[in-house]
């Protein structure tokens, strides 16, 4: 409903744009004010509310508020008050349309707005956790054309057939969570740029030939996620030849078989810069061994050749390859569960290995080119009960000349700054460790560390040795790293804080990260 | 033929404060820049800008000589700075402390970028306001512009009335 407030199209243009106000403010042409206020939509997260708020400060902001129609086109509630007002204000601007938690029993707003799905432009929708988000499916009317749908998100829903009659020719984002529509089925995206799928439904499952088959269709895709959608095992079929996507320059694939991943990136010819980021499930960890010679080999170009690397969890490759004398292979049936693809079942055991760095280690013997490789991100990778680290660790760890950051994250139990510290007893070395790094980040567990002040005085000490052979840090990060004293003794706290003082005065820059209690 | 990067240009503003300045940095202004291009001899006489003062043109010549070189936004580039826009209302930190001066110097500069058409700057000035605006009440934004609450009580309810829906979501 437009309120009797709001200037008609006659007496806004007779009507001065300028305030009686004598605030610096009040000098802006009236041009400027609706540029402001476009920005304070865009940095605020509730939009309806911020441009509410504006057209409430005065006649002059509110007049100017509402003859710019551009700032009533995003409709973030599904309030039909304010679906109705909007819609008018914004009169024919494509409109970009958020609702979260949506459910079941107030579809009326979503319907409401899907009558304009001709000039909708970003649609982003999201049903509430628990709501039986079938029933959704009815009341979203989208077989009509959509040629203004630049970006559709959505959350929860069964997609109605056939979509946006079959082809979205402006679609450049589009991004399902949850949903339970064919893959094959989506409309076609000439357009198309970032292309996002989440766990749909079981029985949408992406099989890997059907997957790779769709991709061409989408010729200027730039970013390609995924997150539990193949079949498992379904890229052992039959597949295509290879697929083309020249401007890709971001792929990640989480939660996703191994095997599968590798059948689409042995398909994939991708260019050399495109970053590929792969977060498997931590049961598969073992496996990322086999990925690293299929990444360097789908790109085009120069291939072995990679610069940053992040390890997740990867606790088991030790065991996997190197259990005893004889190298373990993953028994057949083993991996089996309710749903494929995650929530594989454990057959290796926990303990007992070096994990990353073992990891490390093979990547090395594989002799992929790590001489440019700058960054190592160790996340979650168990070391645990075995303080010694594998020889061909410290070989590998001497290569790589051009390391200068190292990131060590929620490592439990023995710790990745002891290996340092024993290895720093050691006759043979001239140079401490990873002396090539200039930023060290150190992150405790979460929950459950202990033996704080144990790694605190190996990092210690590990500091205190740079510094004398003239190596020091540039930067220290410590997060998560507690000393309060319900986890340690006072005279160990006490310790503790004399300790990085020392190390305060070792490095030339230090950072506490503010989940950090070390310094109060 | 364009003329050599060195060129040195002469501008004069309201208060007669006079700047010489390299023409590259000066171009950062498309007005300017239009200005340059129609003159086909070279001018002595400096470039008088009516609606700046030589306080404010200081400040925006210390904008315009640390993005010198930076590419201009063209025709071609406008619907994909505009989507990069959308997304962020981020300002880089040497803006952000370039544009941290007074309210009154703030909207100086803003209305000297939309004259002299410097878009990264008037940019700049505007997701700055943004800033400030973002998250306050009606009341707090009078305050804080000093704007002077012109509704009369009765059209105040009325907004009221028509916004009570949309409080507290």
């Amino acid at each position: 409903m437009v309120s009797p407030l709001e200037p008609t199209a006659e007496n806004l243009s007779q009507e001065p744009l300028i305030s009686s106000d004598s605030s610096p403010v009040a000098s802006l042409p009236p041009e400027i004010l609706p540029l402001i206020f476009l920005d304070v939509l865009r940095a605020s997260r509730a939009k309806h509310s911020a441009i509410l708020t504006i057209s409430r400060v005065s006649q002059h902001w509110r007049a100017i508020a509402l003859s710019t129609p551009e700032l009533w086109t995003w409709i973030d509630t599904p309030d039909m008050g304010i679906i109705q007002s909007f819609m008018v204000r914004a009169k024919n601007r494509p409109l970009s349309i958020a609702f979260s938690e949506i459910r079941s029993d107030n579809h009326i707003p979503i319907t409401a707005v899907l009558k304009s799905l001709h000039n909708i432009q970003s649609l982003q929708l999201s049903v509430y956790y628990y709501t039986d988000w079938t029933r959704m499916g009815p009341f979203l009317e989208m077989s009509g054309p959509v040629p203004a749908l630049h970006s559709l998100h959505l959350n929860g829903f069964k997609l109605p057939k056939p979509l946006f009659s079959g082809l979205a020719p402006s679609l450049r984002h589009l991004h399902l969570d949850s949903y339970d529509t064919e893959f094959k089925l989506l409309p076609d995206c000439p357009q198309l740029r970032s292309l996002c799928l989440i766990r749909p439904e079981d029985d949408m499952l992406i099989r890997v030939p059907d997957f790779l088959l769709r991709l061409p269709t989408f010729p200027l895709l730039e970013k390609l996620e995924t997150d539990g959608v193949f079949d498992y095992g379904s890229g052992a079929g039959i597949l295509p030849d290879p697929i083309q996507l020249p401007n890709l320059r971001y792929l990640r694939f989480e939660s996703e078989p191994i095997h599968d991943v590798i059948a689409v990136l042995e398909h994939l010819r991708i260019a050399t810069t495109c970053k590929i980021t792969l977060d498997v499930t931590e049961r598969e960890a073992g496996d990322y061994l086999s990925l690293f010679p299929v990444m360097s080999a789908c790109r085009s170009g120069p291939t072995g050749f990679i610069r940053k690397v992040k390890i997740v969890a990867a606790g088991w490759v030790s065991v996997k390859y190197h259990e005893g004398e004889k190298p373990l292979r993953r028994p057949r049936g083993a991996f089996k569960s309710t749903r494929p693809g995650v929530g594989f079942t454990i057959w290796t055991p926990r303990d007992g290995n070096d994990g990353s760095i073992q990891m490390a280690a093979e990547i090395c013997q594989n002799r992929l080119d790590l001489s440019r490789l700058d960054a190592i991100d160790l996340i979650s990778s168990g070391i645990k009960d075995n303080p010694t680290p594998s020889p061909s660790f410290w070989t590998f760890i001497d290569s790589l000349s051009s390391l200068r950051a190292l990131k060590v994250r929620q490592i439990y139990g023995k710790s990745f700054i002891e290996y340092i510290a024993a290895e720093l007893q050691s006759a043979d070395r001239a140079l401490p460790p990873f002396s090539a790094i200039q930023k060290l980040v150190y992150e405790d567990p979460l929950n459950g560390a202990d033996e704080y002040s144990t790694r605190l005085t190996g990092l210690a000490q590990y500091l205190r040795v740079r510094a004398d052979k003239g190596v020091a840090l540039t930067t220290l990060t410590l997060v998560h790293v507690k000393t309060s004293p319900r986890e340690i003794p006072g005279d160990v706290l006490d310790d503790l804080r004399g300790l990085v003082q020392q190390v305060k005065q070792k490095v030339k820059g230090i950072v506490f990260d503010t989940t950090s209690t070390l310094v109060e | 033929m364009a003329a050599p990067a060195t060129q040195q240009i002469k501008i004069r503003c309201n208060d007669e404060k006079e700047f010489t300045v390299d023409r590259d940095v000066l171009e950062r202004s498309v007005l300017i820049k239009n200005m340059l291009e129609d003159v086909t001899e070279q001018q002595d006489a400096p470039i008088p800008l009516p609606n700046v003062s030589g306080p404010v043109m200081a400040k925006v010549l210390e904008y315009c000589t640390h993005h010198r070189g930076e590419p201009l936004p063209s025709a071609d580039t406008e619907q994909s700075q505009d989507e990069t826009r959308k997304r962020t209302t981020d300002i880089s930190e040497w803006d952000q402390k370039f544009i941290t001066v007074d309210q009154e110097m703030l909207f100086e500069i803003i209305l000297a970028a939309n004259y002299l058409d410097i878009k990264s700057l008037l940019d700049v000035g505007c997701k700055t306001v943004a800033n400030m605006i973002k998250g306050k009440t009606p009341e707090e934004i009078r305050k804080l512009f000093n704007i002077v609450n012109d509704f009369t009580p009765e059209e105040e309810a009325q907004i009221k009335k028509e916004n009570e829906w949309a409080e507290d979501r």
